[in-house]
């Protein structure tokens, strides 16, 4: 019956998104515009060169596209959590015989299944036609890149809900949600190729979750990485899910215990 | 069905009762008397501060997702539908959630939609709805399921008297199918019609917890006696009366009769001054609750 319920969810938020044809026409204008302005920002950077550190323009911009194509639908509701605090419906669903996290994942999975039909399919096909993508590395790695997708997801998903559960203490959580978006645009290449970090910032990078979200499927695609790194870097997308899933999960038993205890 | 052992939580202290299976109970007292957070530890929203509570013979905090399946909730503070979905939408919702079967899903909600008086609003979206229709159409959604316990927190707060009544029938359906059925109120004449027990709360203590036939021996007789002069105002204050109250040539006493005779009253009153009217009435059992145990009317 369960997973019929989060089925029914599902289906109601993809349902729901195509309601708003106005705002979907926009976001894929939205990810066309950002995906010409960085591409000719670094064919104007790149000039007549042929490549940087080995980096091809070619593979820069199949960089763009993969990762505006990636953000296109990965969805994630920042404040599904906090606006239920705020207006005291968190009381009403913790009275649900349904997890709550389950919904959450379920309300945004419809979303981006959504997102994934009408808006990725329709923007990749306008970029492939007219800015052009390298062809993936092997069938293989077609495949891989597909499954590191959804471990991305994976690990975006599991950020929010991390920094979601800060509103049990805080009453608005726009800032730090505001900082950990920064913080994902800027160090999960989807702004920044990786590739022309220094090194000392691609240390630091090594040890966050950011490029396991975006960076690792593009370069699976690519073929920049094989073998044991690609395992490593599934590895890696998976240890983080844990990790900041099970994090979450504690500052959600404290967040509860609050509301049970204090009364919201 | 539920076991409060010496139970404190914010301004309730000491509560201690049990609710046999089947029993519709009141709850009621003033606002702040501690209704609402009851409710609330019952339905494990809240965790007892000390003592302890069993819903289904079980924590209902703990063991909340195991019980939930069995209880319909309605409080007062608490949003339950999105407002950006249709009546309808948020009823089907709940038909996934609790994993209702089409057929009767289907006929509870034409017959709870019926009676209730929402049935034209069901494809509404709930941000368009004034606070009464929201209300029958959300109590419409605790009783399209079928639950073993019902908790209600003030629930006629924005019905009129159609929409009370149709209430009160619903209740009595349940109960007759064996639910048992909480119903706070700040207005015991809200629930006089369908609670058999009551409790009585005031300023977080429980001033009175039993059947209502015993309240209304406690209690009743409280009569009270209208009468209007035509002369000065008598002098009564040898007369037990509970409360009196005098409005220009209107004067209204509240008195016990088992302390005092109507007949004393009337020969206490026609001997001190001229009278155009009288008239005698047996108080409800709210106003006798208020003027008993809150010391007005």
């Amino acid at each position: 019956m369960k997973m019929k319920a989060y089925m029914a969810f599902a289906k109601k938020s993809f349902l729901q998104k195509s309601a708003y044809r106005m705002e979907h026409w926009m976001g894929i204008l939205n990810t066309l515009i950002r995906l010409v302005i960085y591409v000719e920002i670094y064919r104007a950077l790149y000039g007549a060169r042929e490549a940087v550190d080995g980096i091809t323009m070619s593979m820069v911009t199949t960089n763009f596209i993969l990762s505006l194509g990636m953000e296109s639908f990965f969805v994630v509701d920042d404040f599904y959590l906090s606006y239920r605090i705020g207006n005291g419906s968190i009381a009403s669903e913790m009275l649900l015989p349904v997890s709550f996290h389950g919904r959450m994942l379920a309300d945004n999975l419809g979303t981006a299944a959504f997102k994934l039909i009408f808006h990725f399919i329709p923007a990749m096909l306008v970029a492939v036609l007219f800015i052009g993508i390298s062809a993936p590395a092997g069938a293989a790695s077609m495949g891989l890149f597909v499954l590191s997708v959804l471990f991305g997801y994976g690990v975006l998903w599991s950020i929010s809900f991390m920094f979601q559960m800060f509103s049990f203490w805080l009453i608005n959580v726009w800032a730090i949600m505001t900082i950990k978006n920064v913080f994902i645009n800027v160090l999960s290449g989807a702004m920044i190729p990786l590739w022309f970090m220094p090194e000392s910032m691609k240390n630091v990078i090594k040890f966050t979750p950011f490029e396991s979200i975006y960076f690792t499927p593009v370069q699976i695609y690519l073929g920049k990485i094989t073998g044991a790194e690609i395992a490593g870097g599934f590895i890696k997308q998976i240890i983080w899910i844990v990790c900041l899933l099970g994090i979450g999960m504690i500052l959600w038993h404290k967040g509860q215990k609050k509301l049970v205890v204090q009364g919201g | 069905m539920i076991i409060c052992k010496d139970v404190n939580k914010f301004i309730l202290k000491g509560i201690e009762l049990h609710v046999p299976k089947g029993v519709t109970l009141g709850v009621i007292g003033a606002s702040g008397a501690g209704k609402t957070t009851f409710l609330k530890l019952i339905s494990g929203l809240l965790s007892p501060g000390r003592g302890s509570i069993y819903t289904f013979r079980k924590d209902p905090v703990g063991k909340r997702r195991e019980i939930l399946k069995d209880i319909a909730v309605l409080f007062a503070d608490i949003p339950v539908f999105n407002d950006e979905l249709s009546v309808r939408d948020s009823l089907n919702e709940m038909k996934t959630i609790y994993g209702i079967e089409k057929e009767r899903f289907t006929e509870r909600t034409e017959y709870v939609a019926d009676i209730l008086g929402f049935k034209d609003i069901l494809d509404t979206r709930v941000r368009a709805l004034s606070l009464g229709q929201k209300r029958r159409a959300e109590l419409g959604m605790c009783f399209i399921r079928d639950a073993g316990l019902y908790i209600f927190d003030e629930p006629c707060i924005g019905l009129d008297q159609n929409a009370k009544a149709a209430f009160y029938t619903l209740v009595k359906e349940k109960k007759q199918e064996g639910a048992t059925i909480l119903i706070s109120s700040h207005d015991m004449e809200d629930i006089s019609e369908v609670a058999e027990r009551v409790l009585l709360l005031d300023d977080g203590e429980a001033v009175f917890y039993g059947s209502k036939d015993e309240l209304v021996k406690k209690l009743i007789p409280m009569e009270e006696c209208s009468i209007k002069l035509d002369g000065a105002i008598p002098d009564i204050s040898d007369l037990e009366v509970e409360k009196l109250i005098i409005d220009n040539d209107m004067m209204k006493i509240y008195y016990n009769s088992n302390h005092v005779s109507s007949k004393e009253v009337i020969e206490r009153i026609c001997a001190g001054t001229m009278v155009k009217s009288l008239n005698f009435r047996r108080s409800g059992l709210g106003e006798s609750i208020k003027i008993s145990h809150f010391g007005r009317v």
